[in-house]
């Protein structure tokens, strides 16, 4: 027992001390993408969200620049993000005293059809809490579709224990972040980003390399089909907007031409169907761009089709001009397709915002 | 249910020892009943579907063990039985669909314990004492493959069947070392092995090498790390293990080297079907009058007939014990080659090689032959190789930071292959050194902090690579 004793008490200690740190101290150790999420969340409990809101994935989170659009917008969308973290932003968001006249929604279709990093980015970040958690566990099993609730399954363990060794921050969660990071080696870069990402209204970039050919997903699915629950809480999105009267714009973000190129027409059409059909449904909601606008590959900073700098100053400009020219409440079927340029650069039809007035 | 997974680490292994601490009190058979219960949670929990084959396994056994005992025809009893229970691994291994898991080990196990009876006149153990030793849950999955003579006896003395604070520190240290060599050693190579087998036809030079040094060393110590946590386990509960790895990769030739890899396969097969294979054509060549002596080994036909087809053989079963594929049979071939040659060079007494030579010769063979043993289609293997060989151009070592974190790790765990003790010399040594674990408060606290650590390394290793940061 005298060799027990020490270290049973040793192993307790260290561990209970290891989740204090990565409890309280998340910065120090997270990856920089952390960092932007945090920032998103501290615009949400400012309430300090302008007049649009960019609901959607990291395609959206690194395409669309807010200091580059002439209306105050904050870029809420995250790495990984489906419908489900869209509707936890937004009900935040609706919280607040002053609601957005408009909300930018962007998903691409493999969003809709796969659970990507919910457990991953959402979860682990702290962009979903518990509660959000709650309710997908409660839906998800109404439904009987655990594809996304359940994607992250812990062998013989219990759900509800998963669930509260994420909600805990159970530090062996963490383990990859705090040995990469030594620990606390992370802190001032985190600091560094998430004043940028502040600064920057939630805008942060992926990739940054000069061009991508890789073919994304998009390119390898062979038919769209939305899971359940995604499709469920998309509905829910488009309605909590259209109960609330505010504008719903689907903006697709553009996938390079390698993708394109594979992509088969029938996931393209089957996702134009889908959201032709939430358009008819709700009268708020309206899809404002092509389904898949494709760009040259130059303009892609990494193997997801994010856009490079170049590429989303580019493809901001073009938005900026478009909300410029035709605000919300103009908006018509006429002007769908205004993302559709492949050829030499539009943005030089942009006047700059400081040169606009306000 | 894995060794270093939460619901093993946070949930079975405190339930296990909580129970046998409390069985243990009621005495030896509730002890063991305990064991044996807890070994049939273990497999149901990661192969319910297979229960009942273990079940009829070790019963089918133990029913032939007890026809055996003081039988004329128990040589006939014991064939009859390894002949089924290969079939039945043949079955299960090689037809099925689904491949029954530990299927092999627990087979190797009880036909073990059947050649070890096949005489008649060795005694039966106890129904409880002989499912102990067949399902024991530590060597259920991924051996070792027990040796009955070893085994038995331990299993079946009376005492000692209580949780000991002796038996828990010394377990418990074997226990976290195997934790911390697959989860800290082991699992983070997986991100230079699975790129670098996945398109081995696109690697070059270096990153052909450093896939297949990467591999064989992820074998190893995940390998390695899971026998020292079984070992860990029994040593808990008052069992004793064998070993399984006596640093295989310090071996001076490739016969040393298969005396120290999976040694107590190794083990089975030599006592099973080498020794056994090698006598009757020695018995052959006597009753024919040819010569059996040094000499006629050294002459072509004797070499092949008394050496080479016993070890031809044994290695095709080696290669078939690991899976019916084109690679792992050229695996076993191989490594029948490389044995020939050294015992050809022995046999011709070639004059031996600096031991530095000897040790990297050695692994070179052996990092040839895990390049087959990890590919999935001889085409694979061959563009590793040809990789390795430099058929696909020699491109400069890339000098970013990333390439050399990878290559100081490899560094780091080849210093620990090449110049640590082993987890057995290192916990048990008796040594008065510092650096020699020993039940001290210090270590103690050492042991409690490298816990922690293991069951934080159970989360993984890998952060997500969508990101660029």
């Amino acid at each position: 027992m005298l060799y027990l004793r020490p270290f049973g008490l040793a192993a307790l200690l260290s561990f209970a001390l290891l989740w204090v740190w990565v409890a309280t101290m998340p910065m120090a150790f997270m990856d920089a993408e952390y960092a932007s999420l945090r920032a998103k969340q501290v615009l949400l409990r400012r309430c300090d969200l302008g007049d649009v809101l960019v609901l959607g994935d990291s395609r959206a989170a690194a395409d669309i620049i807010p200091a580059r659009l002439p209306l105050r917008v904050t870029n809420l969308a995250i790495g990984g993000g489906k419908a489900i973290e869209a509707l936890s932003a937004l009900q935040r968001a609706l919280a607040c005293p002053v609601r957005p006249r408009l909300v930018i929604i962007s998903l691409d279709p493999g969003h809709f059809s796969r659970p990507d990093l919910l457990w991953d980015r959402s979860v682990r970040f702290g962009f979903m809490d518990g509660q959000d958690v709650s309710d997908l566990r409660e839906v998800s099993l109404r439904m009987g579709d655990l594809s996304v609730y359940d994607s992250r399954h812990f062998a013989l363990m219990p759900l509800l224990l998963r669930d509260w060794l994420y909600e805990t921050r159970f530090p062996p969660l963490f383990f990859a972040n705090l040995a990469h990071s030594g620990l606390f080696l992370r802190w001032w870069h985190n600091q560094q980003s998430l004043t940028d990402t502040l600064t920057a209204r939630g805008h942060y970039y992926f990739g940054t390399d000069p061009g991508s050919s890789t073919v994304t997903l998009d390119g390898h699915m062979a038919t769209f089909r939305a899971l359940p629950v995604l499709d469920h809480y998309f509905d829910k999105l488009l309605g909590l907007l259209d109960r609330s009267g505010i504008e719903a714009r689907f903006i697709a973000m553009p996938v390079n031409e390698a993708t394109w190129n594979e992509v088969n027409p029938a996931v393209r059409d089957g996702f134009a169907a889908y959201l032709a059909g939430y358009e008819r449904r709700y009268r708020h909601f309206r899809v404002a761009s092509e389904i898949m606008p494709h760009w040259p590959d130059r303009f892609f900073g990494d193997q997801f089709c994010h856009l490079n700098p170049e590429g989303a100053e580019r493809f901001s400009d073009l938005l900026a001009q478009r909300l410029q020219d035709a605000p919300p409440s103009t908006q018509n079927e006429a002007q769908k397709g205004w993302l559709s340029d492949t050829g030499t650069d539009a943005s030089f039809n942009v006047v700059p915002i400081s040169k606009r007035g306000s | 249910m894995g060794f270093s997974g939460f619901p093993f680490l946070l949930g079975f292994l405190p339930l296990v020892l909580g129970g046998f601490a409390l069985a243990g009190r009621r005495g030896e058979a509730w002890a063991k009943s305990w064991l044996i219960a807890a070994s049939l949670v273990f497999y149901a929990a990661g192969a319910p579907t297979f229960l009942p084959l273990l079940l009829l396994s070790v019963g089918g056994n133990f029913w032939l063990l007890r026809r055996m005992h003081g039988s004329d025809t128990a040589a006939r009893w014991a064939t009859g039985g390894v002949v089924v229970n290969l079939a039945v691994l043949g079955w299960f291994k090689y037809l099925n669909a689904e491949p029954a898991l530990g299927l092999s080990f627990f087979s190797f196990t009880q036909i073990g314990c059947l050649l070890h009876h096949a005489g008649g006149d060795t005694r039966a153990p106890r129904m409880r004492d002989y499912a102990l030793y067949a399902a024991f849950f530590p060597a259920l999955l991924a051996g070792p493959i027990l040796n009955p003579r070893d085994m038995l006896p331990q299993i079946a003395r009376t005492e000692g069947w209580r949780l000991s604070a002796d038996n828990l520190a010394v377990g418990s240290g074997f226990f976290i070392i195997g934790l911390l060599k697959k989860t800290i050693l082991a699992d983070p190579l997986s991100t230079l092995v699975g790129p670098g087998f996945a398109n081995p036809a696109a690697l070059t030079f270096f990153p052909a090498w450093q896939a297949a040094m990467a591999y064989s060393l992820q074998l190893y110590f995940d390998f390695s790390g899971y026998t020292d946590m079984a070992i860990g386990l029994a040593w808990m509960v008052g069992l004793r293990f064998p070993d399984n790895f006596e640093q295989p990769y310090r071996a001076q030739s490739v016969i040393a080297y298969w005396q120290r890899w999976h040694m107590s396969l190794t083990r089975f097969l030599m006592t099973t079907v080498h020794a056994p294979l090698t006598l009757a054509i020695l018995r052959w060549r006597k009753a024919r009058r040819l010569p059996i002596d040094a000499t006629a080994q050294a002459t072509p036909a004797g070499f092949f007939s008394m050496i080479g087809m016993p070890i031809v053989v044994t290695m095709v079963l080696v290669a078939l014990w690991h899976g019916a594929t084109l690679p792992f049979l050229l695996f076993g071939l191989l490594h029948a080659g490389f044995l020939l040659v050294n015992h050809a060079w022995r046999t011709k007494h070639a004059p031996a090689l600096p031991a530095v030579a000897s040790i990297a010769l050695t692994y070179i063979c052996v990092l040839v032959g895990s390049v087959l043993f990890r590919s999935e289609s001889v085409g694979q293997a061959v563009g590793l190789l040809g990789g390795m060989a430099g058929l696909h151009g020699i491109d400069p070592i890339r000098t970013d930071g990333r390439t050399a974190a990878a290559l100081l790790w490899l560094f780091a765990l080849y210093a620990i292959v090449w110049c640590a003790p082993t987890t057995r010399q290192w916990m048990l040594s008796g040594s008065t050194s510092r650096l020699v674990w020993r039940p001290s408060s210090p270590w103690a606290v050492a042991m409690g902090c490298a816990a922690t650590l293991g069951v934080l390394a159970a989360g993984g290793t890998s952060e997500s690579l969508y990101f660029r940061f």
